[in-house]
C-alpha cells in the first residue's frame, strides 16, 4: 500500500511536477549498483541450493512508486501472514531482486514483473515459476461522509485482503513441498521464517517503519533513521512495517 | 581434478635455505635493496635491454638491480633512466619496451617444456599451469626471486600480464585452448586447496556470480556461462566432464576446465581466481540538502 503520507499530498505532488521539484526522487529507495543486487541474489541462490530449499524472490519493480506499493504489501505479508504461509516462507531462501537482475542469473525467469518468483535451484536448468496473485484494488483515500473509524476499518480490510491473497498464493505454490515435510519440519520452517525474515533484513531490502509520519529504516545509523518529514497521513497498522527495497542505480 | 605432484623435501629445503640466505644478504643480490626487471619475448626480440651502470644485462631471466645503481631501459639508441624502488618488480614489454610497474612477483611465464616447468615449479612449491601458447604460468610466492636464483632451471622468463586475458592471446579464452586438458597431465600442485575441500559433482552448486579483478563471471541457472569486463564479453555453457570436473564450453566450441579450489572459488587454467561476488549492503546516505524536503517544505508553504 502506498504510504499514506504520500497520498495526502498526491495532488500537490502532481502540481509540483511542473515546478521541477523531484518529489519521487526524494523518496527513491536506496540505490545500489546492479552488481550489488546480483551479488545478493547469487548469495541467496547458492545458499538455497546448498540447503536444498527453493529460492523465493520478492520482485523489486522498476518503477519507484510501485516499489513502495510492493514493499508495503510484501512487508505486511511477512509480518502478518498466516501460519501456513510462514511455514512456506521458512522452507525457502528469500531475497529481493529486480527482474533485470534475476534474469542475469535465471534467464528462464517469467516475463513481466510478477510479485514473486519461485526457483528450484536443485538442478540445472532450474525450474522457475511466477507467483503473481491478483491483489485487491487500492481503496479510495477518503469517502464522503465516512468517519475516521470507518476509514481505518476499510483500510485494514484492504491490507488484510492483500495479506490473504499473497498468503494463499505462496502456500499453493509450495503446497507439495510442505505436504511432504514432517510436522517438526513445518514447525521449524515457521520459526525460521519469523526468526530469519521477520527479525532480520531480507537480502535486497531494509525493514522500515512508517506510521504515516516519516519513515524510519531499521538498522540505519540513528542520524539517518528519519527519512522524510512528517505529513498528515496515516498508515494502517499491519502495513506500517514494510520492505524498503534497494533500487538499482540508474533507475 | 588434476593430480597432485609431490614436491621433494630436499628441493623445498634447498629453496627455503637459499631464499633465506639471500634475504639475509649472505650471497647473491640483496633482495631488500634490489629491484627486479623482466623482459617479455617481444622486447627481447626487438633488442630492448636493461642497463645497470651502463652495462647491458643478459635478458633471459629476471635482472636484479641494486637501488644504488643507475638503471636504464635501452631501446636502440634511446636510453630511458628508471628510478626503481627496492623490492619492486618491473616488466619491460613489447617491441617498444614499455615499462610496467607493480608486476606480481608471485607469477611469471616460462618458455619451457613441461618437465622443465615442473622442475622449476617444484623448487619453490609453486604451480606450473599450462598456457594456450604452450608455455607455462608459474604461480607461487617468490616465483620471480626463485627464477633469479635458479636461472638454469627457469630458462627464459617473461612477466605475467593481466592483459593475457585479451581475447587474442588469452589462455582459457583462447580458441586454441582445446588441448589444455590433455596437457594438464603435468600435474598441478594444489597446495592452495582448502583443507578437506571436495569439489561438488553437482552442477547446480556452481550457479552464481563470480568476480576476478574487474571480470564478472555468471554461471546461470540455465547452464549458461557469461564473462564480461575488461573489454571482454564471452558466452557459452558450463557442465561437468566425465571426471565430474567443471568445464566451460565457449560459443566457438572450445572447452576449458576450471579448478574448484574452495566452496566459493573457481580457478581458470591461467591461474585467474574467481571468487563469489561479494555482497554489498548499501549504507543509507544522508539526504542531499540541496534536494527539497517535499512534505516538510510543503507544510511550511501551505
Amino acid at each position: 500500500m502506498k504510504r499514506r503520507s504520500l497520498l495526502v499530498y498526491g495532488g500537490i505532488a502532481g502540481a509540483l511536477a511542473t515546478t521541477g521539484i523531484p518529489l519521487l526522487d526524494a523518496f527513491a529507495q536506496e540505490r545500489v549498483p546492479s552488481d550489488g543486487l546480483l551479488a545478493g541474489l547469487s548469495e541467496a541462490y547458492r545458499a538455497a541450493q546448498r540447503a536444498g530449499r527453493p529460492l523465493l524472490v520478492l520482485v523489486i519493480p522498476e518503477d519507484n512508486g510501485a516499489r513502495w506499493e510492493r514493499g508495503s504489501a510484501l512487508g505486511a505479508f511477512l509480518n502478518h501472514g498466516t501460519d501456513d504461509a510462514m511455514t512456506a516462507v521458512g522452507s525457502c531462501e528469500l531475497t529481493c531482486a529486480p527482474m533485470t537482475v534475476l534474469r542475469q542469473l535465471v534467464p528462464q525467469a517469467p516475463p513481466g514483473e510478477p510479485l514473486l518468483v519461485l526457483v528450484d535451484p536443485a538442478r540445472v536448468p532450474a525450474s522457475v515459476s511466477a507467483i503473481d496473485p491478483a491483489l485487491p484494488p487500492e481503496p479510495p483515500y477518503a469517502v464522503d461522509g465516512e468517519d475516521w473509524e470507518a476509514q481505518r476499518t476499510r483500510e485494514d480490510a484492504y491490507v488484510d485482503a492483500q495479506i490473504a491473497a499473497i498468503s494463499n498464493a505462496v502456500v499453493a505454490a509450495l503446497a507439495t513441498r510442505i505436504a511432504a515435510s514432517t510436522p517438526a519440519q513445518r514447525t521449524a520452517a515457521r520459526a525460521r521464517a519469523i526468526d530469519t525474515y521477520r527479525a532480520h533484513r531480507v537480502r535486497g531490502s531494509y525493514w522500515a517503519f512508517s506510521g504515516g509520519c516519516g519513515v524510519s529504516v531499521e538498522d540505519a545509523p540513528p542520524q539517518l533513521e528519519s527519512m522524510v518529514a512528517c505529513g498528515m497521513g496515516h498508515t494502517p497498522e499491519r502495513a506500517r512495517r514494510f520492505l524498503y527495497f534497494f533500487a538499482p542505480s540508474g533507475h | 581434478m588434476a593430480r597432485r605432484t609431490p614436491i621433494p623435501d630436499r628441493l623445498r629445503l634447498r629453496t627455503a635455505l637459499t631464499l633465506a640466505c639471500t634475504l639475509a644478504g649472505c650471497t647473491g643480490p640483496d633482495v631488500a635493496e634490489s629491484a627486479l626487471f623482466v623482459l617479455d619475448d617481444e622486447a627481447r626480440a626487438a633488442g630492448v635491454a636493461i642497463e645497470i651502470s651502463g652495462e647491458a644485462q643478459p635478458a633471459d631471466g629476471p635482472i636484479a638491480a641494486p637501488s644504488s645503481a643507475e638503471v636504464a631501459v635501452r631501446r636502440g639508441t634511446e636510453r630511458e633512466p628508471i628510478d626503481a624502488h627496492p623490492g619492486e618488480v618491473i616488466a619491460i614489454e613489447g617491441r617498444e619496451g614499455r615499462v610496467r610497474r607493480g608486476v606480481d612477483a608471485a607469477r611469471l611465464v616460462v618458455d619451457a617444456d613441461r618437465e622443465q616447468a615442473l622442475r622449476f615449479a617444484e623448487l619453490g612449491g609453486m604451480q606450473a599451469i599450462p598456457l594456450a601458447d604452450g608455455r607455462f604460468l608459474i604461480d607461487g610466492e617468490n616465483a620471480m626471486w626463485t627464477a633469479l636464483l635458479f636461472p638454469e632451471v627457469a630458462g627464459r622468463v617473461s612477466p605475467w600480464s593481466p592483459s593475457r586475458l585479451d581475447v587474442s592471446n588469452a589462455g582459457w579464452l583462447s580458441p586454441n585452448d582445446a588441448t589444455w586438458a590433455a596437457r594438464t597431465t603435468v600435474g598441478i600442485d594444489e597446495t592452495d586447496v582448502q583443507p578437506d575441500f571436495v569439489p561438488s559433482s553437482d552442477l547446480a552448486a556452481y550457479v552464481g556470480a563470480y568476480v576476478a579483478d574487474d571480470l564478472v563471471l555468471v554461471l546461470d541457472a540455465q547452464g549458461g556461462m557469461h564473462v564480461t569486463g575488461r573489454g571482454v564479453e564471452r558466452h557459452g555453457t558450463f557442465g561437468l566432464d566425465d571426471r565430474a570436473q567443471l568445464v566451460f564450453r565457449f560459443e566457438n566450441g572450445t572447452m576449458s576446465p576450471m579448478r574448484t579450489t574452495g566452496e566459493d572459488e573457481l580457478r581458470d587454467p591461467n591461474g585467474l581466481r574467481f571468487h563469489t561476488m561479494p555482497v554489498v549492503t548499501p549504507a543509507l546516505a544522508p539526504r542531499d540538502p540541496s534536494v527539497p524536503e517535499p512534505l516538510g517544505n510543503l507544510l511550511e508553504g501551505l
